[in-house]
């Protein structure tokens, strides 16, 4: 059966962020309460699941490496995209993230105060990643990337619960001055990546578009391509992997009805369901 | 009465013993041995045995596990309430952790940014108590899928609180180690009650082990037969061979096991 394979320190699995940085992600996401620019949502998104990760890997003699975890960033630059201390790494464990964050912020969170209301607690709040929004949309080029460093994973895992990598932007592919050029390449190098594969199944490709339209109706786990708008988005769900009987579970929790057969796609995502897609992309089934 | 009470406990698959979560009562050897087995007669007219299985989301689960077994333990059962176990057991969980960090010192080895959260996540067990009385009364109470089997000549008379091999899921209730809400407990805090015969056999076991008991069951064997001469000089194996087994050729879930056995007399 595929995706049953026990994930522990001696047969971890793997995150790969593919986050897109280009120009147009210093633009607002839409309906944002407050305002946020859509690199700022992502890079807080993902430094809070780093977090939340490290939290449910956390053991009292240290951070068990269940996971070993990479970000590509794309935009003017294309390569690995943490910063500090581990800036330049690629795939790494989760116990060597957790202990090198570039900088610890505090941040407020609202919790019960025992009496029927809320109030602000201070938290801290570990930055591994930073926001980006600069260049073009070299899509292709950091897919290619994503490929060499599941394709090396695999090999030394060969039994491990599957790769899953997490592909987010708000843009078109810039690869090829030909949008339907770029689209075909775009669409090929995800096909690529996910005929990669342990013996448990085939690397899991999430893609999830962040919404530019305030007015564009968001479509999350679709199982057809039937209701989607254009080629662009046609071409990121078929690019994307099925959900996972666990994942299926997840996003049920979340109140998303999804079908037989729904992909790990969502389109014009806002913040809550980009926060929800990375949860159910991530949630930890099966720790040994 | 006389009662004989045997303890059996091992970590996953590829842990260190001192990794095992789950926890039993009594606890017949020094924690810090962690022997896979132990035997002891009590005579005794009224004897507690507890099974807790330490959640691997939580830190420092198998030191709650502990404490919930040793309040369950000593615990008047006819005074049981979800508030007085948890209140008992929070109190201890408390001075644990003020000791530990007493002056200053760290709990783990953790980044120093990842403790203070971890630590306020908590721990997370479930619990599962067996109360036999002199009277040939038993009372069991339970808050997840930690369960209790009844056995009487060589049939089962109760499986509980789950019946089913189906019935097990990933997600437990689990009593906290730092949750406030009392209320939520009650409603999961679950009791059963009947009479029991010299020769009557119970069995107490964490999730993976009654998982496996009842998938058994469901194919008409009699799992039970294989427990009960576990530790003794008709046992084929050791516990470690037992569960290994499962494990290889029945499919139980790579987790910590623990059982707990009772032979009336």
């Amino acid at each position: 059966m595929s995706y049953s394979a026990e994930i522990s320190r001696t047969n971890p699995s793997s995150f790969v962020f593919v986050i897109d940085q280009s120009g147009s992600m210093a633009e607002k996401i839409p309906n944002s309460d407050p305002p946020k620019r859509k690199c700022d949502a992502v890079a807080d998104a993902i430094n809070n699941l780093l977090r939340n990760l490290s939290l449910k890997c956390a053991r009292p003699e240290g951070v068990r490496d269940y996971y070993y975890v990479g970000v590509i960033g794309y935009g003017s630059n294309v390569g690995p995209a943490w910063s500090g201390a581990l800036a330049g790494r690629e795939l790494m464990p989760l116990s060597e993230l957790a202990a090198a964050p570039a900088k610890i912020e505090e941040r407020s969170k609202k919790v019960d105060d025992g009496a029927g209301g809320l109030v602000d607690q201070k938290v801290k709040f570990p930055i591994w990643f930073e926001p980006v929004a600069n260049g073009g949309t070299p899509m292709c080029r950091a897919l290619e990337i994503a490929y060499q460093w599941v394709d090396t994973w695999v090999k030394a895992h060969p039994g491990s619960f599957p790769p899953i990598v997490i592909h987010i932007t708000d843009g078109e592919s810039t690869d090829s001055s030909d949008p339907a050029e770029a689209n075909r390449m775009v669409g090929e190098a995800l096909a690529k990546l996910k005929a990669l594969c342990s013996t448990d199944g085939n690397t899991l490709v999430f893609n999830v578009h962040l919404s530019s339209n305030p007015t564009a109706r968001p479509i999350s786990f679709p199982n057809s391509s039937s209701a989607l708008p254009d080629e662009y988005s046609k071409m990121l769900f078929d690019g994307a992997s099925e959900l996972t009987s666990f994942m299926q579970t997840v996003a049920r929790e979340h109140g998303i009805d999804v079908g037989e057969g729904a992909k790990s796609f969502v389109l014009n995502a806002e913040l809550t369901l980009l926060i929800q897609a990375l949860d159910i992309g991530t949630r930890p089934s099966n720790l040994r | 009465m006389s009662f004989f009470v045997s303890t059996f406990s091992l970590p996953k698959r590829g842990h260190a013993p001192h990794e095992n979560q789950d926890s039993c009562w009594p606890s017949l050897s020094p924690i810090s041995l962690r022997r896979t087995n132990n035997t002891k007669e009590f005579q005794t007219d009224k004897l507690v045995t507890a099974v807790a299985d330490g959640a691997t989301e939580g830190l420092l689960s198998e030191i709650w596990s502990r404490i919930l077994v040793a309040r369950a333990g000593r615990i008047d059962f006819a005074d049981v309430n979800g508030a007085k176990l948890l209140a008992d057991s929070r109190n201890v969980w408390g001075r644990f952790k003020s000791r530990k960090q007493s002056g200053g010192r760290r709990l783990t080895k953790l980044p120093e940014w990842l403790e203070e959260p971890s630590l306020e996540i908590g721990a997370f067990a479930t619990l599962i108590a067996l109360e036999l009385a002199a009277d040939h009364t038993w009372t069991a109470y339970a808050v997840g899928d930690s369960c209790v089997f009844h056995v009487r000549d060589d049939a089962l008379m109760l499986a509980w609180p789950l019946n089913k091999a189906d019935d097990f899921s990933n997600r437990p209730y689990l009593i906290s180690s730092e949750e406030r809400d009392d209320e939520s407990l009650k409603a999961h805090l679950i009791g059963v009650c009947g009479r029991w015969a010299q020769g009557d056999s119970f069995f107490l076991m964490s999730d993976a082990l009654a998982a496996w008991f009842l998938t058994m069951t469901e194919r008409d064997k009699k799992p039970w037969q294989a427990l009960r001469d576990l530790g003794t000089d008709d046992a084929p194996g050791t516990f470690e061979d037992f569960t290994a087994m499962c494990r290889d050729k029945d499919g139980m879930r790579n987790d910590d096991v623990t059982l707990v056995r009772i032979d009336t007399f």
